[in-house]
C-alpha cells in the first residue's frame, strides 16, 4: 500500500525544546488517523510541519511523493494538504461566505464548478452553516466557528485534511454532530489526520491512532490496542496521582474553550 | 443537499461576482466623470479654485493608492513620501535633461517609484502592524536625507525647476488629475471586488491563517506595494508639473508622508469613498486654513487624528454609514463591520450614499467651496 502522506523522521526543535522528536508516520488514502497525547506533546507542532506552516528541523513530509516545503506555507495547500487551527482563526471581518471563498479561490479546488459562490454555498450547506452565510464569524457559537474553520479548509479542496481538536470544547450534542460530519468528509474522499482530546470521538472515528508524548511517538495501532497500551496509560495518568480509574482520560478537555 | 436552496442562499449571500462592474456603480461612475469633465467648461470657475480642485484629484488618487496598502492589506506606511518624491524627481529630471513628454516622465517616474518601493518593501513587509510602520518611517527619513544630499540629481536644497512649456498648464492639469483619479478609482474597485481583494482582506485579518488556506501573502503584499508606489510616484510627477518647481525638503518630508496617512484615516481607512473625502478635508485645511494660520499645522492634524481614531475609526465614511443607518437603511452586517461600506454596491443593502463613486458628491462640494 503506498501512502498518501508520509512523515520521515520529522523533528521540530524550539531552541533546546524538542517539540517533535523523530516522528515517522504514514497516512493511507481514505484513512482517518487519530493523533493523541497529553498537553504539550507536540501534536499541533507536528501538524504545523506537516501542513508546511513551519519548516521541520530535520526530516521531511511527503505528499504523494513530493516534499511539503515549510518555507512557503501557501504552496502546500496547492499540493493538497490543509490544516485547521486548534484555536479557531476565522477572518473576523469577512462574512462566513467570504471566509469560505478565500479557501476556494486560493486553494486547489478539484475540477471545475458552476461558480465559486455556488461551490462555497454547497460547502456551507454540507457543513451546516448555509443559513449563516452572511453573518460574521463573531456571531457564531464556538461550534459554528469550528465548523467554519473546517469549511474554509474543505474549500481549498484538500486531499489531506488536518483537524486540530475540532470536537474539544463542544457540548455532547454538537460533538456528536461533528463526529458525523468528519465521517462524511472522509466518505467524500478526503483523508484525515485528527488531533483530539475527546476520546470517544477519536476512538470511534479513527482507523488507526498514534500517540505522542514529549515529542516522541510512543504507540501506534488500532484504537483498542492503543487505549490499553500501558505506555499510553502512563503518559496520560502515570505522572500524576490521578484516582480516576478510566483509561485514557484527558485532563485538558475543557482547556481550549474559547 | 438541495441545490435550489443553495442557489437562492448563494444569491442572497451578497454581491454577484463582478459587482464593481454592476450597471449601477458603473453608471454613477461614468456620470460623475462626465460631470466633472464638463464642470469647469460650463461653470467658469474662479481660476485658483479650479486649480485647487485639480490638485485635490491628485491627492485623492494618492490617498487611494496609499489605502491599498494601509486599508486593504492593513500595512500602514509612514514613508510614502519616498515614492512621491522619487516619482516627482525622476519625472522632473527626465523633463529637464531629456525633454521627454510629460506623460512619459510621469509613467517612468511612477515605475521607478514602484520599483523603489519593492526594494525596501519586500523585506519590510514581513513585519506587520506597528513594526512595519516604524520601518517605513526609517525608510522615508533615509530617503529624504539621501535626496537632500544628492544634489546632482535633486538639485539639493535649491530644488529643480521644470522647463517652461514642457507640460500642461495648471489649468489643463485639472483634467489630467481627473483621468488619474478615474484610473485609480477603477483599480480600487477592481482590487476590492476581485478575488484578489478577498485575498488582501484575508492577509489583513490574519496572515498566517491566510497562508494556511493558500494565499501567497508575500506576493500579494509586494504587488500591492508596487502598485501603490507606482501611483504615488505618478502623483509626484503630477505635483512636479503642477508646482513647476520641486525641492526635496518638501517632496520627501515626513509631513508629506503623514498627509497620505491623514487622507486615508480621516476619510475612512479601507474604503474607496473615504480617502477621496479625506483628500478634500486635507486640501481645504491645507489651502484655506493653514495658509492663514501655519502655526496650527501639527496641532490641528493631531487633534483630527485623535478624534477620528477615538470616535469614528472608519472616519468620514463611518459617519456616512451611521447616517445611512439613521435614515433606516441597514447595511448588511459584514459590510458595516468590515469597513467596506463605501467599497460599493452590495445590491441589497449598502446605503446609496456610499455606493457613489468618490468623484461624485465630493468634488461637487469641492467645486462649489
Ligand atoms: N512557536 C513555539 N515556540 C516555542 N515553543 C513552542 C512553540 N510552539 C509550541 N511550543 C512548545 O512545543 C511543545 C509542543 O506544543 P504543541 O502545541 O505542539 O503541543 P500539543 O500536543 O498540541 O498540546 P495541546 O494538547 O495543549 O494542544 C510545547 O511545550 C510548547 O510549549
Ligand atoms: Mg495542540
Amino acid at each position: 500500500m503506498s501512502a498518501l502522506l508520509v512523515g520521515e523522521s520529522v523533528c521540530k526543535y524550539f531552541g533546546g525544546l524538542k517539540a517533535v522528536d523523530d516522528v515517522s508516520f504514514e497516512l493511507a488514502e481514505g484513512e482517518i488517523l487519530g493523533l493523541i497525547g497529553p498537553n504539550g506533546a507536540g501534536k499541533t507542532t507536528l501538524f504545523s510541519v506537516a501542513a508546511g506552516s513551519v519548516p521541520a528541523t530535520h526530516g521531511r513530509v511527503l505528499l504523494d511523493g513530493k516534499p511539503v516545503n515549510g518555507k512557503a506555507g501557501y504552496r502546500s495547500v496547492h499540493q493538497g494538504i490543509c490544516r485547521t487551527h486548534q484555536i479557531v482563526r476565522p477572518f473576523a471581518r469577512l462574512s462566513v461566505l467570504d471566509n469560505v471563498l478565500v479557501g476556494h479561490h486560493y486553494g486547489s479546488p478539484e475540477g471545475s464548478h458552476s461558480s465559486p459562490r455556488d461551490r462555497a454555498m454547497e460547502i456551507l450547506d454540507f457543513i451546516g452553516l448555509a443559513e449563516r452565510a452572511n453573518q460574521l464569524p463573531g456571531e457564531l457559537t464556538l461550534a459554528g466557528r469550528k465548523r467554519l474553520e473546517v469549511a474554509r479548509a474543505l474549500a481549498t479542496g484538500p486531499r489531506v485534511l488536518l483537524l486540530d481538536e475540532v470536537v474539544a470544547g463542544l457540548n455532547p450534542v454538537e460533538g456528536k454532530r461533528f463526529v458525523d460530519l468528519i465521517r462524511q468528509i472522509r466518505e467524500r474522499g478526503t483523508s484525515i489526520i485528527m488531533i483530539e482530546h475527546v476520546m470517544h470521538a477519536v476512538m470511534g472515528l479513527s482507523d488507526r491512532i498514534m500517540v505522542l508524548d514529549h515529542g516522541r511517538l510512543i504507540a501506534e495501532g488500532n484504537p483498542q490496542d492503543v487505549a490499553h497500551d500501558p505506555q499510553v496509560i502512563e503518559a496520560y495518568l502515570g505522572r500524576e496521582d490521578d484516582e480516576d480509574g478510566e483509561t485514557v482520560t484527558p485532563s485538558a478537555e475543557e482547556r481550549h474553550d474559547a | 443537499m438541495s441545490s435550489t436552496r443553495t442557489r437562492t442562499a448563494g444569491r442572497r449571500a451578497g454581491r454577484g461576482l463582478p459587482l464593481w462592474l454592476s450597471p449601477k456603480a458603473l453608471g454613477i461612475f461614468v456620470v460623475a466623470l462626465v460631470a466633472l469633465y464638463l464642470a469647469p467648461l460650463v461653470l467658469s470657475l474662479d481660476g485658483y479654485l479650479h486649480n485647487v480642485v485639480g490638485l485635490t484629484f491628485m491627492f485623492m488618487a494618492a490617498g487611494l493608492a496609499w489605502n491599498w496598502l494601509g486599508g486593504y492589506v492593513g500595512q500602514i506606511s509612514f514613508g510614502h513620501a519616498a515614492m512621491f518624491g522619487t516619482g516627482g524627481f525622476v519625472a522632473a529630471r527626465l523633463a529637464i535633461t531629456f525633454g521627454l513628454p510629460f506623460w512619459l516622465t510621469w509613467v517612468v517616474g511612477g515605475l521607478v517609484a514602484g520599483l523603489y518601493a519593492l526594494i525596501w518593501g519586500h523585506p519590510t513587509l514581513r513585519l506587520r502592524g506597528p513594526y512595519f510602520s516604524i520601518a517605513t518611517i526609517g525608510v522615508g527619513e533615509a530617503t529624504r536625507l539621501v535626496a537632500t544630499y544628492w544634489s546632482d540629481f535633486t538639485g539639493g536644497s535649491s530644488g529643480l525647476s521644470l522647463p517652461i512649456g514642457n507640460g500642461p498648464t495648471k489649468y489643463e492639469l485639472y483634467w489630467y488629475g481627473l483621468y488619474l483619479l478615474a484610473a485609480v478609482v477603477a483599480i480600487s474597485y477592481w482590487l476590492r471586488k476581485s478575488r484578489i481583494g478577498l485575498g488582501l482582506l484575508a492577509i489583513k485579518e490574519d496572515v498566517e491563517a491566510a497562508a494556511d488556506v493558500g494565499v501567497n501573502a508575500t506576493l500579494y503584499q509586494d504587488a500591492v506595494l508596487f502598485l501603490s508606489g507606482f501611483v504615488v510616484g505618478i502623483c509626484g510627477g503630477f505635483y512636479a508639473s503642477y508646482q513647476a518647481f520641486i525641492d526635496p525638503l518638501d517632496m520627501f518630508s515626513f509631513d508629506r508622508s503623514i498627509s497620505f496617512v491623514l487622507i486615508g484615516v480621516i476619510g475612512g481607512i479601507g474604503t474607496i469613498l473615504g480617502p477621496a473625502m479625506g483628500a478634500i478635508v486635507f486640501v481645504v485645511i491645507q489651502e484655506f486654513l493653514l495658509a492663514s494660520y501655519p502655526q496650527l499645522y501639527l496641532g490641528l492634524y493631531g487633534t483630527l487624528l485623535i478624534i477620528v481614531i477615538l470616535f469614528e475609526p472608519l472616519g468620514l465614511s463611518g459617519l456616512l454609514l451611521r447616517l445611512g443607518k439613521r435614515l433606516g437603511r441597514k447595511p448588511p452586517a459584514s459590510t458595516a463591520a468590515g469597513g467596506m461600506g463605501s467599497a460599493s454596491a452590495d445590491p441589497d443593502g449598502a446605503p446609496p450614499v456610499l455606493t457613489g463613486v468618490p468623484g461624485q458628491d465630493d468634488s461637487k462640494g469641492g467645486t462649489s467651496a
